[in-house]
Order: C-alpha cells, then sequence, then structure tokens
C-alpha cells in the first residue's frame, strides 16, 4: 500500500531546496558542504520523523510554502516561527504529526527567522552527490535535479522506519515534540557568540573592541552563502586583504569596506577576506536564521564555552527523540 | 607549497574519519572536525604534530596535466588589453604563458576551479575594475600573480584571456575535479575550440 511514497511541491515559496547536514572531505575539489542553512532545527526535524539527522528534508526560505503528501507517514516541521497548516487545521511546529495519505502541508511566511524544515519518514529520496543529498544552488547540483524547487516537483520519499508510520493512524500514535524551552525563537535581535579568528591581528585592537561595540543590519544582499552585514565600517588601519585561506560556516569576515560578512552554510571554501572572528557552532544555526533586517551583535566567548554550548544543543536535540538519539550514539550530529 | 599538501595529506590521514573536512590553501591548512567526536585538545596537537612533520614529508607524485587552450578574440576577450598593458603583443604573450608551468596550489572559490601558481611576473596584471556578472565556463583568466581556470559561468573580475572545453568539473565522475593540488599544468595554443581539451599523465 506505500508502492507511492512521494511529496508533491504545490508551491516552493522564494527559496525551497532538498538540504540534509552537508557535504564532507569536498573542500579539495572547491566545492561548498552546503547543508542547511540551521543545523539544529533541520537534525530536529529529522529526529521528530524518526529520521537521522543528516537525513535529507525540505528546506523553505522566508514565504510561505505548500506540499502534498502522498504516503502515510510522519513528518515534522521547525525552524523559522510560522504557521503550520495541515489541511487547513493549525498544527504545532516542532512535533511530528501522523499524517494520512493526500493531506496538505502548508508552511506560512516566516514570522521571526528565515528558513523552515520539513521533514518526511524515511527522509526525500534523491541520488546522493559526493556524498550528500544538499543542494549546492550555486554550483547546480545535489538535491532535486540540482536545483531549487518548483511547483509541481513530485519528490520521492525513501521507506519510512517500521515505528515512524504506526499503524492504526493517528490517534493510537504518541507524537514526539520539543518542550518549549528547546524550541528555538529567533529574536530579531541576535547575539552570536564569537571566538577570535585567525586573522584578529587584520584589525587593530581598537577595531577589534568596535566590532564587539556596534550593532550590524542584515543586508537583503544576503543569501545562502553568507550574511551582508550593514552598519557604520569598522576603523581600519591595514588592509583587510589576505592570502586566501579555508572558510567555514560562522567565519566573519571583514571587507575592505571595513564591514562584517558572516559565511553560511553554501560558502566558498577558501576566501580573502581576514577571518578576524569565527561564530560558535552552536550559534551558527541563529547566523543561518538572521534575515534581512534583523540586527546582530558579537560577543566573545571562550573555547570551552563554545564547546559546552555545543554539548548543550545536542542535548537539547537528544531531548524529543532519545531512542533515536540513543542509537546514533554520543556526537551523533555529524554535519558542523 | 609543498608543505601545505603534504600537512593536508597527513591531516587527511591521521584524523581519518574524525575529519569533516581538511581546507589547504596557499600557506594555510583548516582542519574541521566535531568537538563532540574529537577532543579539541586532542586535535590541536594532532594537527601541530602534522605541521611539522609536513615539513619533512614530501609525498606528492603530482600529475602533469596539458591544457589546449583558445586564445584572444572572442575566446579571451581580454587578452588583447592586457597584453598591451604589460608592454607586449597578444602573440608574445600567449607564447609566453604557454612556455610557464605552473602548479595547482589549491581548489577554491568555486567547485573545480584551480588557483594556479606560477604565472611569469611580467605577465601579471590587476583584476578588472568592474567585474563581469557572467564570466564563460572554461575561461583561462588571470589577475594579479594568480592564474585560473572558471567551470562552470559565475560572475568574476579576472582577466579573460582564453577558453579550454575541457571538463573542469563534473560531479557525477569518481573524480569530480579535473585539477587536484600539486599538479604540474602546462597551456597549449589551439586554433580551434573543439581541440581546446586538456591530457592528464602520471
Amino acid at each position: 500500500m506505500n508502492s507511492l511514497r512521494a511529496l508533491r511541491v504545490l508551491a516552493p515559496g522564494a527559496l525551497s531546496t532538498v538540504q540534509d547536514l552537508g557535504r564532507r572531505d569536498v573542500a579539495r575539489f572547491g566545492v561548498s558542504p552546503s547543508g542547511a542553512a540551521d543545523w539544529y532545527s533541520a537534525s530536529a526535524a529529522n529526529l521528530l520523523a524518526g529520521n537521522s539527522p543528516n537525513a535529507a528534508l525540505v528546506e523553505t526560505t522566508l514565504t510561505g510554502a505548500e506540499f502534498e503528501l502522498h504516503a502515510d507517514a510522519s513528518i515534522a516541521v521547525t525552524g523559522a516561527v510560522a504557521a503550520l497548516l495541515i489541511d487547513g487545521v493549525p498544527a504545532a511546529r516542532w512535533q511530528s504529526h501522523a499524517l494520512r495519505t493526500g493531506v496538505k502541508i502548508e508552511i506560512g511566511a516566516a514570522e521571526r527567522g528565515a528558513h523552515s524544515y520539513l521533514a518526511v519518514d524515511g527522509g526525500i529520496e534523491v541520488p546522493l552527490v559526493l556524498g550528500s543529498a544538499s543542494t549546492d544552488v550555486g554550483a547546480g547540483f545535489g538535491g532535486y535535479h540540482g536545483r531549487p524547487l518548483r511547483a509541481g516537483d513530485v519528490l520521492n520519499l525513501a521507506a519510512g522506519t517500521p515505528n515512524a508510520n504506526p499503524n492504526p493512524l493517528p490517534a493510537a500514535s504518541t507524537p514526539l515534540a520539543y518542550q518549549p524551552e528547546t524550541i528555538q525563537h529567533w529574536n530579531p535581535s541576535t547575539v552570536l557568540r564569537v571566538l577570535p579568528g585567525p586573522h584578529r591581528s587584520a584589525l587593530s585592537d581598537a577595531a577589534w573592541h568596535e566590532l564587539f561595540a556596534r550593532s550590524y543590519g542584515v543586508s537583503s544582499r544576503s543569501t545562502r552563502q553568507g550574511l551582508q552585514l550593514e552598519g557604520e565600517p569598522l576603523p581600519l588601519d591595514r588592509p583587510t586583504d589576505v592570502i586566501s585561506a579555508g572558510a567555514y560556516a560562522g567565519c566573519v569576515q571583514i571587507t575592505s569596506a571595513g564591514l562584517p560578512v558572516i559565511l553560511l552554510a553554501e560558502h566558498q571554501t577558501t576566501g580573502g577576506y581576514a577571518t578576524a572572528a569565527c561564530t560558535i557552532a552552536a550559534d551558527v544555526p541563529r547566523a543561518g536564521q538572521l534575515r534581512p533586517g534583523d540586527r546582530v551583535r558579537f560577543t566573545l566567548v571562550s573555547r570551552i564555552d563554545a564547546v559546552h554550548a555545543l554539548a548543550g544543543l545536542h542535548r537539547m536535540l537528544a531531548s524529543a527523540a532519545p531512542a533515536t538519539a540513543a542509537e546514533l550514539g554520543a556526537g551523533f550530529y555529524e554535519g558542523l | 607549497m609543498r608543505r601545505v599538501w603534504s600537512v593536508c595529506a597527513l591531516a587527511r590521514e591521521r584524523f581519518g574519519d574524525a575529519a569533516l573536512d581538511v581546507v589547504g590553501a596557499y600557506a594555510s591548512v583548516l582542519v574541521r572536525f566535531d568537538p563532540a567526536r574529537l577532543d579539541l585538545a586532542i586535535a590541536l596537537a594532532c594537527l601541530r604534530g602534522c605541521a611539522q612533520e609536513g615539513e619533512e614529508r614530501i609525498v606528492l607524485t603530482p600529475r602533469r596535466i596539458r591544457v589546449g587552450v583558445c586564445f584572444g578574440g572572442e575566446h579571451g576577450a581580454d587578452l588583447d588589453d592586457t597584453a598591451t598593458e604589460v608592454g607586449t603583443n597578444a602573440k608574445d604573450y600567449v607564447k609566453a604563458l604557454c612556455a610557464a608551468q605552473f602548479h595547482v596550489a589549491f581548489l577554491g572559490f568555486i567547485a573545480g576551479f584551480p588557483y594556479l601558481l606560477g604565472l611569469p611576473p611580467e605577465l601579471g596584471a590587476p583584476r578588472r575594475a568592474t567585474p563581469r556578472d557572467r564570466v564563460p565556463a572554461g575561461s583561462v583568466a588571470v589577475a594579479g600573480t594568480q592564474c585560473g581556470i572558471y567551470p562552470t559561468a559565475s560572475p568574476g573580475g579576472w582577466r579573460l584571456i582564453g577558453t579550454t572545453s575541457a571538463a573542469i568539473f563534473d560531479p557525477s565522475r569518481e573524480q569530480p575535479a579535473l585539477f587536484a593540488p600539486g599538479d604540474e599544468v602546462r597551456f597549449e595554443a589551439v586554433s580551434r575550440i573543439g581541440d581546446a581539451v586538456a591530457e592528464v599523465a602520471w
């Protein structure tokens, strides 16, 4: 009876793509890791749907998006603060829903944050390219035919795990859900915790101090590659061009105009601007959820704080799906 | 440069699956790892060890890649201006470029893009004041002391000297990128774009 398992795209909104937690060991090809802009929400949606955190799911951007489910399946929607309607009825985000085939899933326009994640048990089935289901929008490969989703696209779903597809549906099933304190709300005014970057010395002490004293606006030119920040330029007394060096999601680079850029999931593998600071891994999801007009400040933390913050997020992720998390073991998250 | 390649090779070997990625550039090596799986202090000690031993261990046997290129005209819109700017003509510029031996320093910027070291200093010219919105795939381009080849169409500010029709990047191949760090590269002038292909020798 599950011969056809699919998710049909009715309306993709501004930018919907298939993502997982990104590619590994591909920098030597000049290939970006890509993957979900917000790994926390993506992992959470997958765990709720009974998947590994790295399963392929749909990432939407800013505007609303609509899908039709062609399978009896568990689904979950996480990420941006946005309405979720299942067959027109408001439903909880950050919670699993056992659904019958034929229902319509509507994700409303994001009120806060930028990206929603829709996971379906089994995960979306697309050919892995360089080991990942992620769409690299810039390079045009991976995900669904290497491109953003369009209305009418039909995404195949892999066979679900037996437990994630409860029978009978749906009354007898107990949904998995995150407790309120583990749900992210994406404040439009965010403080990102950072460590000093490899090119800290490209800034004078005065400019370094100013980086933390100022607040910046997120420019509308921001993409999945990175956030351009607007504000008063830092006082530079030396060039911020450096010999091209490796880059990563969360890098805070200072352009020659004296403004920070925060690299996100689909960043270039190397860059020629000074990486003055790097966002801690635990705060990369918050950077990924920033939207044009949001405000950002930076605060300096220690390496130990950074590791503890990451461990805290991992515990929060595991809290809604202890069985799956236990099965995957400590440090199950592999896509930083 | 050899030290970077060597440290990268060592880091890839020693970190194994614990490394999410190893990113070599001109003068740096970046190792991405998950601190939930690998202790920070152990990772730092391992990387320091790689950096020290990388100076002594040269593990590379470079491949030689000959890249056929159609130079100038519609295939290299900036050749004439660039040659004039450095005080020569297009013919001599191409001759000098094809006499040079390049090394792939690393790949970056866009998937498969090789940063080539070895541009003769007298052929170097600054990048264009206004970047192009679209540089065609296969463009052989120079900027400053750097030389590179655009695998796919992309915005770019480098000066376009020629075009190759070699498949620089194809994610469906087992080795998606034509070039790898350490490869020796030479250009050969060809008159037909269909002949502008690449040959790899070990």
